[in-house]
């Protein structure tokens, strides 16, 4: 794709994707569930999730899957805020854009 | 690149960062490949990408300057760094040559002591510096212990530990090393009377019996022994034993004697160390399969292990483990700490959760509820005895 998806974009994204889980949800799955709307090739999401973490958007819990442990992510409060603020800023940022490829913005 | 080789290049490239942040790093990838499905390590590899890139990546996201770590690499691989097009092969310093993969240090498989050899010197220059960096302050450390210990000797009470060490060996500490508290190690405690390189077959046991005197474990890429006090080199023995391991013996009675062992990870599958009348075990931050540690009478200590069954016992003495974690090949079943007259202290990576406890304490005997119903749940063992207080973290990462 011609347009690259910077690090706010790539947050906004994952926090949508772990906000659709009620009780969380791995780290694989995250993977898999963006590349459905996102080519990573050569990207991984470790210190998106990190970042997420470490900026109190995301809580994580390890739990026993097969025998081994599975980190879960989870949205806070504070992941709910920053994501509906992304939202809204994005709304604003393509409506501009898209009335100016569509010819309506003089 | 199958999942054990991607996770120690990957190992070998986070060296800047914390071991928690380490730990925490590799936890995730294994997850990754673990989720991915065993058939499908080799793909799962190509999906995550180049170990090198995703290390660069995970580095700058915790705020190291990835450039400062990789000084001695070429100008082809910078502007590697910068062009992400640019595709992985072209990566002569970081990747090996062209040919088939060299097996990993780690990957046991292909694991043998004259391959270990080999795999030392493939390492980048930068890793070099920071195992200098590493040692230096290893160095430090023991200068700072040592001299804490000749201050504890000089002082009046002493500590339980030392007693006898200051009794039989005061004499020697006045003549030689109480004047100069920083002098270095060897002089402290008496001179080098053995060393010697050991071999690392990467299975196996190493033995390690002293009759006395203190027993301290370091990481490194050399493997090797060495001994110091005031004794003979005679009291020194070491041999092959007759599957793949090594014993190492030390008759000395003297107290002051030191053995101080630099092991990389997983030189050998279990390491068992015995002390039978007194001396200190540090375990350091062994990266083993199997770890047991004797002493009679003193206390065992560890910075951060990484092992699958550790057993920790002292008869007269505390227990106090900074962390045991998860190795890269393996993860904790089973923890034994036995300090039947002193306490135990220990931190441990795996939620509490994961634990399947018996704890016989003053207290009374703490064990895990038995509404253990989901079978897999619980798939970690704990079992400690201590006289004193019992203090134990969970979930430390």
């Amino acid at each position: 794709m011609a347009f690259n998806t910077g690090a706010a974009l790539l947050d906004a994204i994952v926090l949508a994707v772990v906000a659709r889980e009620e009780h969380g949800t791995y780290g694989y799955k995250i993977t898999q569930e963006v590349r459905q709307v996102l080519d990573l090739s050569e990207s991984t999401l470790y210190p998106v999730l990190r970042r997420l973490q470490k900026d109190g958007c995301l809580t994580v819990r390890d739990e026993a899957y097969n025998g081994r442990n599975r980190r879960y992510y989870e949205v806070t409060a504070a992941g709910r805020t920053r994501l509906a603020e992304f939202r809204a800023e994005w709304d604003a940022y393509t409506s501009q854009i898209n009335k100016l490829f569509k010819g309506e913005l003089s | 690149m199958r999942k054990y080789a991607y996770l120690a290049r990957l190992e070998e490239m986070l060296a800047p960062l914390s071991a928690q942040e380490l730990q925490e790093a590799l936890n995730y990838y294994e997850e990754y490949f673990d989720a991915a499905g065993n058939e499908n390590e080799e793909k799962t590899a190509e999906e995550l990408g180049d170990p090198a890139k995703v290390a660069r990546k995970i580095l700058e996201g915790e705020g190291i300057d990835p450039s400062s770590q990789e000084e001695g690499t070429s100008p082809a691989e910078e502007k590697a760094q910068e062009t992400a097009e640019v595709p992985p092969q072209q990566e002569p310093a970081v990747t090996p040559p062209a040919g088939p993969e060299p097996p990993p240090v780690e990957d046991p498989e292909h694991y043998s002591g004259t391959e270990t050899g080999a795999a030392t010197k493939k390492h980048k220059p930068y890793t070099k510096r920071l195992w200098l960096v590493f040692w230096l302050l290893v160095a430090l450390a023991l200068v700072v212990q040592v001299s804490v210990l000749l201050l504890g000797l000089g002082g009046r009470g002493g500590n339980s530990d030392f007693e006898v060490a200051e009794s039989t060996a005061v004499s020697y500490q006045e003549e030689t090393a109480l004047a100069t508290e920083t002098a270095s190690v060897q002089q402290d405690a008496g001179k080098i009377i053995y060393s010697s390189a050991l071999d690392t077959p990467g299975k196996g046991t190493l033995f390690v019996n002293l009759s006395c005197g203190n027993v301290a474990f370091k990481t490194g890429d050399q493997a090797e022994i060495e001994v110091s006090g005031y004794d003979h080199a005679s009291t020194v023995s070491y041999g092959k034993t007759v599957d793949y391991g090594y014993t190492l013996s030390c008759d000395s009675a003297d107290p002051d004697t030191h053995v101080t062992i630099t092991l990389p990870a997983d030189a050998y599958n279990k390491v068992a160390v015995s002390v039978s009348t007194q001396g200190a075990i540090e375990l350091g931050n062994l990266k083993i399969r199997e770890i047991s540690a004797y002493t009679a009478n003193g206390s065992i200590q560890s910075g951060v292990l990484r092992t699958e069954h550790l057993r920790a016992a002292t008869d007269l003495g505390n227990i106090w483990l900074e962390k045991v974690s998860d190795g890269v090949k393996y993860q904790v079943e089973q923890v034994e700490l036995l300090a039947p007259t002193g306490y135990v202290a220990a931190s441990f990576a795996a939620a509490e959760d994961q634990w399947q406890k018996e704890i016989s304490a003053p207290e009374g005997l703490e064990q895990a509820m038995g509404e253990n119903t989901e079978s897999t749940k619980y798939f970690r063992t704990l079992r400690v005895v201590a006289a004193d207080a019992v203090t134990l973290e969970y979930g430390i990462t």
